[in-house]
């Protein structure tokens, strides 16, 4: 099969509406299996009582929110290489949820913060870059809004994108190369020294966020395509667009 | 055979080192017909400094622990005011088209632009901090790693901030999107530099934050000047 | 139940967690829905 036709937009569109409901519907299945076994199945830790119990929503959404910009500087490489438009507006679409994902991360991990190391917030290098990372995706969204120019703004986005992508190692290695509040890695590519039962249900919600990562990216890159690609006959014979 | 082996030899030679040399000339030429712009630029840093010890109280401890930070986030800040007028003025009358058309490397030109920046604005601060560390009390021996800081890492600031400035040029939002973009960067560098101060403070060593700062100024050097050849053709195009 | 919602003391923080990912997540799909719906209307008006 010939994947290079599916980097045009017109091929991609109807491919991404069938694709997304199906992690839509992985994305609920993992959430509801991975909630029932981090309140149902998994005991009570002895350190930290019930409090820990948000680490099945905090852990999966810190790894997408750095495993999403690398995606989106994977997608931002080959958009400048290959000067492909649906590259970057795959770039575009990843941007906002990346967002989301970095949102939820800081904030559960602050109401998690609070009642084990008794502070919402304490400036630790994994926090801090966390925020930083934040503040990345800001900056790639607003650069994107003040560029009238689509295709300036996906060079520009992609540069901008390439040049923060400094910032994952640095998280990701930072509770590694400083000793500071934020505990160390659980998990690593060699093993893990968690309780199983926690381990898997952190493990089937990280799932249930990839899954939902990728149906909110695939719904925002047709709704960009519509945008981007208006006027093209494809567009104006598509049918069943829904009604107001 | 021999006049292709001419051809080429005699071929005109666009180096970097002639285009980095270019670039600077040209900027300082240009920065100090407007000397009082680039005052102007130097009185932020110093009024910004003088600022907090009017806002907190004039504890000396106080002071003290405050100063290196203060030093840091005035010299990011008055770095980003000066920032837009790197490539502003030469984008709006056309020069930086042809800048950019020249067939010397645009990284090297761009790099020569980086550098008289640092030279009028990260430079003056350098030399400013000892003066402006009198108002927070800060020792001796603290204020050599201040000013060793600011030295390794002010470059840092143009190299960043030039990617930055030819990625909005001409977008709407100004200032505010060019600090949105930047500060970000910024903050690592603002990290190891106030911290190497902060350690020595503790009795401990700074060089650990001082030889992060040069690892991050000798990786800025590499690639920024490229990220920002890249970003001024984008903007061109 | 009551110990479902109390999470041994620690029910505040739990549940606040929980329910901003909760609030955050429909904030993304409504926001997504109304992109969507948008982008198509402007399409159909193109087709006419």
């Amino acid at each position: 099969m010939n994947l290079y036709q599916f980097s045009s937009p017109a091929t991609f569109y109807p491919v991404a509406g069938r694709l997304a409901p199906w992690f839509a519907w992985a994305a609920a299945i993992c959430a509801a299996a991975g909630l029932w076994i981090g309140f149902g199945v998994a005991p009570t830790d002895f350190q930290q009582g019930d409090a820990y119990r948000i680490i099945f929503i905090h852990v999966p959404a810190a790894w997408m929110s750095m495993f999403v910009y690398i995606v989106m500087a994977f997608w931002s490489v080959i958009a400048l290489s290959f000067n492909t438009r649906l590259s970057a507006m795959m770039a575009q679409a990843l941007a906002p949820t990346g967002a989301w994902m970095t949102f939820i991360a800081l904030w559960t991990g602050a109401f998690w913060g609070r009642p084990t190391w008794g502070t919402y917030w304490a400036w630790d290098a994994r926090m801090t870059s966390e925020l930083i990372l934040l503040f990345l995706y800001f900056g790639v969204i607003a650069l994107r809004n003040a560029l009238d120019d689509p295709r300036r703004a996906d060079r520009a986005c992609a540069v901008l994108s390439i040049v923060g992508a400094v910032n994952i190692p640095i998280i990701y290695y930072s509770v590694v190369w400083w000793n500071t509040l934020h505990q160390g890695a659980s998990v690593s590519a060699t093993g893990s020294k968690m309780n199983t039962i926690m381990l898997t249900g952190m493990l089937v919600m990280s799932f249930a966020a990839w899954f939902y990562a990728i149906a909110a990216v695939l719904w925002r890159v047709r709704a960009i395509i519509l945008e981007r690609e208006r006027g093209s006959a494809w567009i104006a014979a598509l049918p069943g667009l829904a009604r107001a | 055979m021999s006049t292709v082996v001419a051809a080429f030899e005699d071929a005109p030679h666009y180096g970097a080192l002639a285009a980095l040399r270019w670039g600077v000339a040209r900027d300082l030429r240009l920065a100090m017909r407007s000397r009082s712009e680039l005052a102007v630029q130097i009185l932020f840093y110093v009024i910004v400094v003088s600022l907090f010890p009017l806002a907190s109280s004039p504890d000396r401890a106080l002071l003290a622990a405050l100063g290196p930070g203060v030093l840091w986030v005035a010299a990011l800040l008055a770095s980003l005011l000066s920032l837009s007028r790197l490539f502003a003025s030469d984008f709006g009358d056309g020069t930086l088209e042809q800048i950019a058309l020249s067939p010397y490397p645009l990284p090297a030109l761009v790099g020569g632009k980086i550098l008289a920046h640092w030279l009028t604005t990260g430079l003056p601060m350098v030399v400013l901090a000892p003066v402006l560390a009198l108002q927070y009390a800060i020792e001796p021996y603290v204020l050599t790693v201040i000013v060793l800081s600011l030295l390794l890492g002010t470059p840092i600031l143009s190299l960043l901030g030039a990617i930055g400035a030819a990625l909005t040029l001409g977008a709407r939002g100004g200032g505010s999107l060019l600090a949105l973009l930047i500060l970000p960067l910024y903050v690592p560098v603002l990290i190891f530099g106030a911290g190497s101060a902060d350690a020595v403070r503790a009795g401990l060593s700074a060089s650990p934050n001082l030889s992060l700062i040069a690892a991050g100024l000798l990786i800025a050097l590499v690639g920024a000047p490229f990220a920002t050849a890249a970003a001024v053709r984008i903007a061109l195009d | 139940m009551m110990d479902f919602l109390n999470m041994g003391g620690y029910g505040f923080y739990v549940w606040s967690a929980y329910g901003v990912t909760a609030l955050a997540i429909a904030a993304e799909l409504a926001s997504l829905r109304a992109r969507v719906r948008a982008a198509e209307k402007l399409a159909r008006m193109d087709k006419r």
